[in-house]
């Protein structure tokens, strides 16, 4: 399976912030997408799960099975950076209602109590509103959303920040865990968490995405060296 | 302190600017034409520095003159045109009007020693600006124009009613004297108390009864309570020449705690709902979710468990919306009965004529028509659903796929449309209420035909503005309305309602009429919804 970007372009007025973003996402790989500030990290994230129509390009699946499809928002799960929860329901009615629309999606059949266990959300809090929640808490039910409907590719815009060491560190084990049948794209500032869980670093400079050899992940002059190529960017802000 | 207010100046000329620019630029259609490098751009920004502070100013004199003309000039007006004796002379009648909305109401319904507005904070949380100094400055911009502003009004009040120059003089001192004695008070008592008085809804609200009441009750009732005689004695004058001077000083010079004080009266919760006040979002407290909203207690009766989905989803949605969208329901089923008891007392005081009445009930088709406009509640269903649902859950792929756009409309359609027959039956079964106490027969063609109008024109206007909501989608992040199409169609829909009402036409040929076009907008509208409403229900 393969996420097929070809040529993705968008400005907001006379701003250019995507140039043309062409690149081959595997499956089997957790990407980390590395860009400064208003690099256009987000905007990327937001053409391709429907939220911005880009000016131009496109953006394909390819699997072995069906060929090259439009990628569609069935086969997306976003986490947003901002997490966005309608706030009159509890996290426990949120995911029920979620699994009752990701039914037939959903190879497994797990219980809602099951998916509140694997991201350490406290029995008592799962019925408390959405209102109440911490940044994290809401940031944990989004990570539950593409656990329970398991979509094809997995954008994740700078989750782990919020969370504390014990669920980061449970978070990365899952996304590690489920990432051979996905294609995961994270994008952060944070260059170690980048290197810590990432398989690839994409970086997003000047609107261009471009891919940094594999083995300069392991150099020991690789901060130095990405620190060094976000530099001759223009910062955007 | 002139520093202070050179800073405060710059500070305020550029935010001006700076938020004239941003809002011109979203103007429909010439907005486009502004580039995003207008900010940058200091020759616009010099001019713009001289014609932003022109323009508010010249608002604010006229501001002034309207308030003075609509609660003095309307009240005098139509005391002139129904001939209602007053007992004192006109320009006496405005003085007292005066009195108690300025100098009693005013000084102490505002302050603006503690009034938050976005440039105090920019000052004093981001700027770090003395507190002192801020506030002190701030007496001086926000009076000396206060002052000037109400000056020409004053005199065209004056000249028109019959007073002296020494009289608006005089008014004009007190003004100034009483809005000094209202600060020191709010500030004396936010020392004393940490309450804010101009924040006090309670003691706001019956600071306007009173003050209302003594401005405008006395004198319709002949009674004169001589405030022009007593504001204009020499001793009173001394008296608050005197307590105004030295509240002036204490707000200026006396009271030593503001920098302690005033970062602590800027209460972040207050702050934001003055800001949105003040940008015109003040509808997002009309369906803004409260705690008490949110109480478990209210599911134990609803049968949840039996639901799944978007069912699911919208029966929690309408249980944690009560006060939004069931309360105005009750209000109008309380309005029904209240008409049907005035009925029930037209008839017991006057029979003949309610029986009159009763039999040509037939014929307010055309009223009936802007009546269900008004009283019906989808409009602000539609902004709850956006501001405290659609808006959080519309970012979901899953959400904005047709089924479950097309799957909410259907259930919110039925379960609105249910909550504005309900409304359209009690006006039905009043009306037959009403015509049994006259012992009128209601079996009519007529009046079957106005029960039918009153319950479709009920869904109608339940369509009308769902249709509007998921074609348009036109509310902002703000609740703003940003669509023009949707203005536009929501102000024809309220013109043909109110040439409804305005007209007088009535019989069978214009009731059919209005039953036809409710069938054929309510059609075209579905049809309308289930074409495009996938495509364009999004957050703009």
């Amino acid at each position: 399976m393969e996420l097929r970007l070809r040529g993705i372009k968008k400005s907001f007025g006379e701003k250019e912030v995507l140039k043309g973003c062409t690149f081959d996402f595997q499956q089997g790989k957790i990407y980390g997408l590395l860009g400064r500030n208003g690099a256009g990290k987000t905007t990327l994230f937001n053409c391709l799960s429907d939220e911005l129509i880009p000016d131009e390009g496109r953006a394909d699946l390819y699997r072995e099975e069906n060929g090259e499809n439009e990628l569609s928002t069935d086969d997306i799960g976003y986490v947003f950076s901002t997490p966005i929860l309608p706030d009159f329901m509890t996290g426990y009615e949120f995911i029920k209602f979620y699994m009752d629309i990701n039914q037939r999606k959903s190879k497994v059949n797990h219980s809602i109590d099951y998916y509140f266990d694997l991201v350490k959300i406290a029995p008592e809090d799962r019925k408390r509103l959405i209102k109440g929640y911490s940044h994290g808490m809401k940031n944990k039910m989004q990570m539950l959303c593409f656990l329970i409907a398991r979509p094809p590719v997995i954008l994740l815009d700078e989750p782990l920040t919020s969370f504390d060491v014990v669920v980061a560190l449970e978070i990365k084990r899952l996304l590690r865990e489920i990432k051979h049948e996905h294609i995961i794209i994270f994008s952060t500032h944070i260059l170690q968490l980048a290197t810590d869980l990432c398989d690839e670093i994409v970086i997003l400079h000047d609107g261009i995405l471009e891919k940094i050899d594999h083995q300069l992940l392991y150099k020991e002059d690789f901060e130095a060296k990405i620190i060094e190529m976000l530099k001759d960017e223009k910062p955007n802000e | 302190m002139n520093k202070t207010i050179k800073n405060i100046f710059h500070i305020k000329a550029v935010h001006d600017v700076n938020t004239f620019i941003y809002y011109f630029k979203r103007l429909w259609l010439i907005g486009k034409c502004i580039p995003d490098t207008a900010y940058a751009n200091d020759t616009v920004k010099l001019v713009l520095s001289i014609i932003v502070p022109a323009l508010k100013i010249s608002t604010q004199f006229f501001r002034k003159a309207i308030y003075l003309f609509f609660f003095i000039g309307i009240p005098l007006l139509i005391s002139l045109d129904k001939s209602i004796q007053l007992p004192m002379e006109r320009f006496d009648f405005a003085v007292h009007i005066f009195f108690f909305m300025s100098c009693f109401i005013g000084p102490l319904g505002e302050s603006h020693v503690f009034k938050v507005e976005q440039i105090k904070l920019i000052c004093l949380k981001y700027f770090r600006m003395d507190a002192k100094k801020y506030t002190q400055a701030n007496i001086i911009i926000q009076y000396v124009p206060f002052m000037i502003y109400f000056l020409p009004g004053l005199l065209v009040m004056a000249l028109l009613t019959g007073g002296s120059i020494l009289h608006v003089l005089l008014l004009w001192l007190s003004l100034f004297c009483f809005r000094m004695m209202g600060e020191a008070l709010q500030v004396w008592f936010y020392e004393k108390k940490s309450i804010i008085l101009s924040r006090n809804n309670i003691i706001m609200g019956i600071l306007i009864v009173i003050g209302v009441f003594l401005a405008y009750i006395p004198m319709f009732l002949n009674i004169n309570l001589r405030i022009s005689e007593l504001l204009f004695h020499p001793v009173i004058i001394l008296f608050y020449l005197i307590l105004g001077g030295y509240s002036f000083y204490y707000i200026m010079w006396g009271y030593s705690n503001y920098r302690k004080k005033i970062i602590r009266s800027m209460d972040t919760k207050f702050m934001t709902s003055e800001m949105l006040k003040k940008s015109k979002k003040s509808v997002f407290t009309t369906v803004e979710m409260k705690e008490e909203d949110l109480d478990h207690s209210k599911l134990s009766n609803s049968n949840l468990q039996n639901l799944k989905g978007y069912a699911y989803m919208n029966q929690l949605f309408f249980i944690r919306h009560r006060r939004q969208l069931v309360r105005p329901v009750f209000y109008r089923l309380a309005f029904v009965l209240l008409a049907f008891l005035v009925g029930l007392g037209f008839y017991i005081i006057n029979p003949t004529l309610a029986i009159r009445f009763s039999e040509r009930m037939d014929r307010i088709v055309p009223t009936m028509v802007f009546l269900m406009y008004g009283i019906t509640t989808t409009d602000k269903a539609c902004k709850a659903m956006f501001y405290n649902c659609d808006i959080s859950l519309l970012r979901y792929g899953f959400y904005r796929k047709p089924r479950a756009i097309l799957s909410n409309f259907r259930i919110r359609l039925l379960r609105i449309s249910l909550h504005n027959l309900i409304v359209g039956f009690s006006i039905c079964l009043a009306m037959i209420g009403f015509c049994e106490i006259c012992q009128t027969n209601w079996m009519t063609r007529g009046m079957l035909m106005l029960f039918l109008v009153i319950l479709l024109l009920s869904v109608l206007f339940t369509v009308h503005h769902l249709f509007l909501y998921y074609v348009f989608q036109p509310y902002s992040l703000g609740l703003e309305v940003k669509n023009p199409f949707f203005k536009i169609l929501n102000g024809l829909m309220y013109v043909i309602c109110y040439i409804c009402f305005m007209i007088e036409a009535s019989g069978v040929v214009f009731t059919l009429g209005v039953l036809i076009s409710t069938i054929l907008y309510i059609a075209i509208a579905l049809i309308l919804v289930y074409r495009f409403a996938p495509k364009y229900f999004r957050v703009k």
